[in-house]
Formats: structure tokens, C-alpha cells, sequence
């Protein structure tokens, strides 16, 4: 899993990679539902990994840690894991 | 990397890498063990869930600190996640070890519980009980000796109907005052003859004794 951060202040928008063999895809999908609120997100699935991009900046730097926990909490409840 | 082996590095930003074999320590048991912790620190996990898997955990309060306080806080949180690892895998081994009794446990409840639903005979059905319970309502009793299931107000009754008189004066004598009450010799109202005195306690001294009261009287004048 890797988190690419803006190398130029509020100019580049940082990217959120998740290892598919860990995370589910049918709970990000959900998790992003539920993101909503912070902002949109691009999902793109490749062979082995999930990538989200924001649609617009976020304020919160640390919504890509509080979007990997949420996945992790709800895989979790879902009895996915 | 060994069956054994697990390799920690502290990175410059603040987070703890921690690299587990998933021989040791399952898939399962690593995210329960990263559950327990979501609401302390950030979680990601990564890797290879057959080789190697790599958790990289990050405290919540001072993500990007590299302080000496939360150097120590980080610590203790790796210390937490290899402790919640471990009671996880105690958890699994458990609960797998006793498998075999639980689901015979749940077996068996289940089972008695689907008993006590079919206690009522197949053949019979509510309206029958209802008319079962109006025979034995209406059925009446042939050895009541002691007359107990004859209604009080009903007996009483039939007795005022066969012996009115016997049950008027009953009444009569008990409304009369027992002071007042006849006496059963003379029949004639009579409060002395109510009491039995053979012994003359009821009578006063002074009057029970008054001849010998007398004569003492006399002897003392006479001296």
C-alpha cells in the first residue's frame, strides 16, 4: 500500500494505493459511499492493487489513514475478514 | 525470512513497519489484532498474505512527531499490537480446540427446544380442549361424603329450606345478650343461677363470716 503526497503545496492531489489481496473491493466501494461527505473519489482497479484518487483536495491530511482504518473497521464488522 | 523471524523499523515520519510471517500468525488473526487498535493509531497492511505480511502503524495524536515521547508511545503501541497478536492466536486455537463441543451444545439446545414445541398431540386440537374442559366442568362428583363441593350459599340454603324453625331460633339465641339469657332450670331470667359457686367464692367476706365476726365483737365487750 502506498501513499503518494503533493511534492508543490495544494497543487497536486495525493493518490491512495491499496494491496487487493488485503483490502475487498466491495468494502471500499462502500467506505467511499460513506466518504462522500470529505469529497469524491476515482476508482480504479488494476491486477493486484486499488487506486483512489480524489476528485477534489481534501482538507483533512490524514483522510487516506482514516480511509484505510474505515475499510479495515468494516471488512471487519462484515465479517469479511 | 525465517518462520520465526519478524523485523521492525522505525521510520522518520512517525510510524512502526511491522513485517510478520502469516505462518505464525494468520491473516485472521492480524486483522483482528489491527482492529483492536484502529481507534489509537492508523493501520495499513500490505505484503504477502502467504510470505510475508507488513503492517505499518502510525499514532493518531502526533502522526508526523518524531519526539522522544512519541518515540515511547509508538513503542508501546507496537508492544500492544504483538500482545493483541498473540491473544488472538490463543482465541483461535481455542475456539478451535472446543468446535466440536460447541456445536454438539448448540445441537442439543436446539433439539430441546423443537421437543417442547410439539408437546401437544398431533390429533388434538384447541376446540377440543375446550369442549374437554366443559365436561369436567359439568361432570358431576359421586363420593362427596363431606358435601365440600356443594357451594356454601346453595348448602345453606336447602338447610333453610328443610328446618327453617331450628335455624330462626339459632339465630334468636345469639342475638340475645347473655346476661339475659334464661336459665335452663327455672327458665326464668336468673344472674345468680348463672354461675356455679359451690365454694362460696362470689360471696363477700364480710357476710360469709358474719356470725363469727359477731361473736368475736361480743367476747372483747364481755373482757
Amino acid at each position: 500500500m502506498e501513499t503518494k503526497k503533493p511534492t508543490e503545496a495544494s497543487k497536486e492531489i495525493s493518490r491512495l494505493e491499496l494491496n487487493k489481496k488485503f483490502y475487498n473491493l466491495s468494502a471500499v466501494k462502500e467506505s467511499l459511499k460513506d466518504f462522500r461527505q470529505i469529497g469524491n473519489f476515482k476508482l480504479e482497479v488494476e491486477e493486484d492493487r486499488i487506486l483512489l484518487t480524489p476528485l477534489s483536495p481534501i482538507e483533512d491530511p490524514n483522510w487516506d489513514c482514516e480511509l484505510c482504518n474505515y475499510i479495515l473497521a468494516l471488512m471487519k464488522n462484515n465479517s469479511m475478514v | 525470512m525465517g518462520p520465526n523471524e519478524k523485523i521492525t523499523m522505525m521510520k522518520s515520519e512517525g510510524s512502526a513497519i511491522i513485517k510478520l510471517n502469516p505462518k505464525i500468525y494468520p491473516l485472521d488473526v492480524i486483522y483482528s489484532a489491527a482492529y483492536v487498535l484502529i481507534d489509537r493509531a492508523y493501520i495499513k497492511l500490505g505484503g504477502d498474505p502467504e510470505t510475508e505480511v507488513i503492517a505499518e502503524l502510525r499514532l493518531k495524536e502526533s502522526p508526523r512527531g518524531t519526539d522522544s515521547l512519541s518515540k515511547i508511545k509508538l513503542e508501546r503501541l507496537e508492544m500492544d499490537f504483538y500482545n493483541e497478536l498473540l491473544n488472538y492466536s490463543f482465541y483461535k486455537r481455542q475456539s478451535e480446540k472446543n468446535s466440536n463441543i460447541r456445536t454438539a451444545l448448540i445441537q442439543q439446545v436446539l433439539l430441546a427446544n423443537s421437543e417442547e414445541d410439539f408437546s401437544m398431540p398431533e390429533n388434538q386440537s384447541p376446540a377440543e380442549d375446550e369442549s374437554f374442559l366443559n365436561e369436567v366442568d359439568n361432570m358431576e362428583v359421586e363420593d362427596d361424603a363431606s358435601k365440600i363441593a356443594i357451594p356454601w350459599e346453595e348448602k345453606n340454603s336447602v338447610a333453610d329450606s328443610e328446618s327453617p324453625d331450628t335455624l330462626s331460633d339459632e339465630r334468636e339465641e345469639l342475638e340475645i345478650p347473655w346476661e339475659e339469657e334464661k336459665c335452663e332450670e327455672c327458665g326464668e331470667c336468673n344472674e345468680e343461677s348463672m354461675f356455679d359457686d359451690p365454694e362460696g367464692i362470689a360471696i363477700p367476706w364480710e357476710e360469709k363470716f358474719k356470725d363469727q365476726i359477731d361473736g368475736n365483737q361480743k367476747t372483747d365487750r364481755s373482757e
